[in-house]
């Protein structure tokens, strides 16, 4: 009775584990994060630091969201000089990727944008670029791919789950990106007003005429505004204005007047509030059908 | 008591010969050896005090017989025995006066210095009048404080013999005069045997015998 | 014994001056050979740890000491620039990572180094005060750009007018000191690190000024239309970098195309390493790849020649001084010849004075002694001022 209780009382061996820490990931937009994180999943640690109420394109980290960024073992990059504020802070360059990297020939120049030069020798012009580059979902695909390749270069013993999980993301990306295709071709001969300069690489992709405007939907235009808009529908007999958001009713009631629809196709370059990337994308094209 | 007899002496290479047939100064003498220079006179001072020895004869010292020691012997004798006066005081410069007088007791082990020997420094150089010269450097002494200094250091053993080299050669006439009155009353103290070597007439009057070193007859 | 001490020191203590020039002169003596053995030596070895701590170094095609120098030690020597192009495609071979370094401007005498994050990791620097680089007109200073400027955290430098890889433009811009780093005794701590981009601010190929579109003063806009604002040269660049114009800062052009000096790779393993020396000797790549220790190593071999030489004329020099000091001593004897029959006379022997005598010189050696240790102690700071003057 006493050998037995003894023998009870005997302390288990304490399991020792080591874990190996997690590849610390981080994206300068939405579209890259959800990429990364339908291919990545769990085996990696990836995080969003971008706020819900700004354009990524047009943010700047604060010190703590810099901090992260400094300390990650990868940076997904959109490309296209997309983040500028990468221009203006310190980061270990052999850890930013450049997801458009496979296809800087097919950036698209800024058009129509006003940019500035100064001399006298400096007759340099700003080099814009047209940044959306995830609205053309072969493109989008792309990154998608330079994504896995890199978590594959770093993950190697997790490679066949890490291709199984792109491999997925594909389907999506490619049938989605066959609808589109499907649906626009109702669009073949009108032109389409785009209410921001954002829809260049949709437009390119799905064959879509598009001229764009500077239009918020939450502000109401200038007049100026309004007559640049009725110049444009004039001279292209548009009938269609794709916005990145639900115009206001006050903007609506005058597009009405104007005999001009209003169809949200949102960038969803910041993480949406409901849904993902997928399913806003989904949304978008549904607008489109309709 | 010091007695030479039948010494010869010659240095080596050279011509000089000194010859000594019978020469003695009784304890507690005064004598004075006069001549003129290159007869010897500081040779046989040298032959008493054992730095150099005859090649014959005896040199006998207060009943040693100091030329048959060792050198060690006749060093340790000398240093024991024997105050020596320099004519140019032979003061060691980088040595201030307290230093120059405890000398001896610095380079001969067979004497050893204690608080005794401090005290007894003191209260010679205050005999002297130079007490308050104790921490000056012989180039800030004038000839004669020099002069004191070195006959301090060459009584602080309280010597039974003080052999004196033209002690009064470099002095003015007032320092002369002074030093030998020291000199005296010095040996009158200690009951030592005083032999001086001079050429200084003047300075004549207080020893009890002047011999003269051509013919060693007394004068 | 301890008399003939006493009398040692009262001779020297009373010659002062005689006896400092012998102690100093013979302790230069007894220094010089073990100094600059200890100088090259330590360099020596300085040199070859940094060099071995550096796998490759990648740059134009030119003298290979040269860019070793400017990539290791930023020294000021002409080297062709490299693109920044080179560093993606480096870091796209999977062959290990490259940091881009940029050598070529100073503050107050101190290289000012462009470089990015991986830099400070890949040299185990570490922060002492302050924080590391986070926007471009910060910089990092190394523990001795510290303490001989006397510059701390929150303090500023600005970078001088003249810079050495004959770039047209110099545009002096003053930084913000962010951090202090850690002794890391290497050039790292004589150095101004800085973001690659803030360098390329002080070139030129990016600045901040207020917004063109918004000017109203007509002097300062050559031409304007709807797509173009074209400014004068009067336009005012801004020659700091705040967070209040910090986005006003751009740059012009492809950023690929920008100048760098060199870039240090560093391989996964060793045969990454050899298969990428393997692609710039087939010409894949039409710079040059060099493995520091191997240049700086043959560097070395010419100052060890010199320094041949050095311990031959120090040997000469050696045995002549010893001849002279043996003659002072014997001058010295001579001259104090009265003084010793003095002591004679009055009982010392001839072995008293040898001590005596003996004493004297172990004072002065035991001293002599002394100023070659400090000396030879002192020679230890040296070290990289040494490398810096003389060996590179």
């Amino acid at each position: 009775m006493v050998f037995v209780l003894f023998s009870c009382a005997k302390p288990t061996e304490k399991k020792i584990s080591i874990q190996n820490e997690k590849l610390k990931v981080l994206t300068v937009n939405y579209p890259l994060f959800y990429f990364a994180e339908r291919i990545g999943g769990e085996l990696i640690d990836l995080n969003y630091v971008i706020p819900d109420d700004v354009d990524p394109a047009f943010w700047s980290p604060d010190e703590a969201a810099l901090s992260q960024y400094q300390k990650a073992d990868i940076i997904f990059k959109n490309g296209a000089d997309y983040a500028k504020w990468m221009n203006s802070v310190s980061l270990p360059s052999s850890r930013i990727i450049n997801t458009a990297s496979s296809f800087e020939k097919d950036l698209l120049k800024l058009n129509n944008t006003t940019s500035h030069n100064h001399g006298p020798e400096g007759e340099h012009e700003h080099d814009g670029k047209a940044f959306t580059v995830w609205l053309d979902l072969e493109l989008a695909l792309k990154q998608a791919e330079i994504i896995r390749a890199q978590l594959v270069k770093k993950i190697p013993g997790e490679s066949a789950l890490i291709d199984q999980n792109f491999e997925k993301l594909k389907q999506d990306l490619l049938s989605l990106h066959k609808e589109l295709l499907d649906a626009t071709k109702t669009y073949d001969n009108q032109v389409i007003i785009g209410s921001h300069p954002v829809y260049q690489y949709l437009s390119r992709a799905y064959n879509l005429s598009l001229k764009s405007v500077h239009f918020e939907p939450n502000e109401y235009p200038s007049v100026k505004q309004w007559e640049n808009l009725n110049n444009l529908i004039k001279e292209n007999e548009s009938s269609i204005m794709l916005w990145e958001d639900e115009p206001s009713p006050q903007i609506q009631i005058e597009l009405d007047k104007i005999g001009i629809s209003s169809v949200v196709f949102k960038p969803c370059g910041n993480q949406p509030s409901e849904g993902d990337f997928l399913s806003i994308m989904h949304n978008n094209l549904n607008n489109i059908k309709n | 008591m010091v007695a030479l007899e039948n010494v010869f002496f010659q240095y080596p290479d050279a011509e000089f010969r000194l010859n000594i047939d019978n020469l003695s100064f009784k304890q507690g003498s005064k004598t004075a050896i006069i001549g003129t220079s290159g007869y010897g006179k500081t040779t046989m001072l040298n032959i008493i005090a054992g730095i150099i020895t005859p090649q014959e004869g005896t040199v006998k010292v207060n009943d040693q017989i100091i030329n048959k020691l060792e050198d060690a012997q006749r060093r340790n004798f000398r240093i024991q025995r024997i105050g020596f006066i320099f004519q140019d005081f032979k003061l060691i410069p980088y040595l201030n006066v307290m230093d120059n007088i405890l000398l001896p007791y610095r380079i001969n082990s067979s004497i050893s210095m204690n608080n005794e020997t401090l005290q007894s420094a003191v209260s010679i150089a205050e005999e002297l009048g130079i007490k308050d010269k104790m921490k000056n450097y012989p180039s800030k002494l004038s000839q004669g404080e020099r002069q004191r200094v070195a006959i301090c250091r060459a009584l602080l053993n309280r010597p039974s013999l003080i052999l004196a080299d033209e002690p009064t050669g470099n002095l003015d006439p007032d320092n002369k005069k002074k030093i030998m009155d020291i000199l005296f009353d010095s040996v009158d103290k200690f009951k030592a045997t005083l032999i001086t070597v001079t050429h200084d007439h003047d300075m004549l009057r207080g020893f009890d015998k002047t011999i003269d070193f051509k013919n060693f007859q007394e004068i | 014994m301890k008399q003939s001490f006493y009398l040692a020191v009262k001779y020297l203590m009373f010659y002062k001056f005689r006896t400092l020039v012998l102690t100093i002169s013979i302790g230069l003596i007894l220094f010089l050979p073990l100094g600059l053995e200890k100088l090259i030596s330590e360099s020596e070895s300085q040199m070859l740890e940094r060099a071995d701590a550096t796998p490759l170094v990648i740059g134009a095609k030119g003298s290979s000491t040269d860019l070793v120098i400017n990539t290791l030690y930023f020294e000021k020597n002409k080297i062709e620039p490299i693109h920044l192009g080179l560093i993606d495609t480096l870091n796209n071979m999977d062959l290990g990572y490259a940091i881009p370094m940029l050598s070529a401007f100073k503050a107050r005498d101190f290289p000012i180094v462009g470089t990015d994050l991986d830099y400070f990791s890949f040299r185990n620097l570490s922060i002492a005060t302050g924080r590391n680089l986070q926007l471009v007109g910060e910089c990092v200073i190394g523990s001795e750009v510290a303490n001989q400027l006397d510059l701390s955290v929150g303090d500023h430098l600005v970078s001088s007018p003249e810079n050495f890889i004959d770039l047209a433009g110099v545009y002096p811009l003053k930084m913000n000191i962010v951090g202090v780093l850690g002794p890391a005794n290497n050039p790292d701590d004589y150095a101004v690190f800085t973001d690659l981009k803030t360098n390329w601010i002080i070139m030129g190929l990016g600045h901040g000024h207020q917004d063109l579109q918004s000017i109203n003063d007509p002097s300062l806009v050559l031409k304007k239309d709807s797509t173009k604002v074209t400014a004068s040269a009067k336009v005012f660049m801004y020659n700091e970098i705040n967070t209040k114009n910090l986005d006003d800062f751009h740059f012009h052009g492809t950023m690929s195309d920008y100048p760098i000096s060199s870039a240090l790779f560093i391989p996964k393993d060793v045969k990454s390493g050899i298969i990428l020396r393997g692609r710039f000797e087939s010409k894949e790549l039409k710079e040059q790849i060099i493995v520091p220790s191997v240049v700086v190593e043959n560097l070395l071999q010419t100052i060890f020649r010199i320094k041949k030489i050095f311990d031959m004329v120090f040997a000469l020099v050696g045995l002549a001084t010893l001849i002279i000091i043996l003659l002072i001593v014997i001058l010295t004897l001579r001259l104090r010849k009265d003084e010793l029959f003095t002591m004679f006379t009055i009982g010392s022997s001839k072995y008293k004075t040898i001590e005596i005598i003996g004493f004297e010189l172990l004072i002065i050696l035991s001293l002599s002694l002394s100023i070659a240790l400090v000396f030879y102690w002192i020679t230890g700071f040296y070290i990289e001022t040494f490398i810096r003057q003389f060996i590179i």
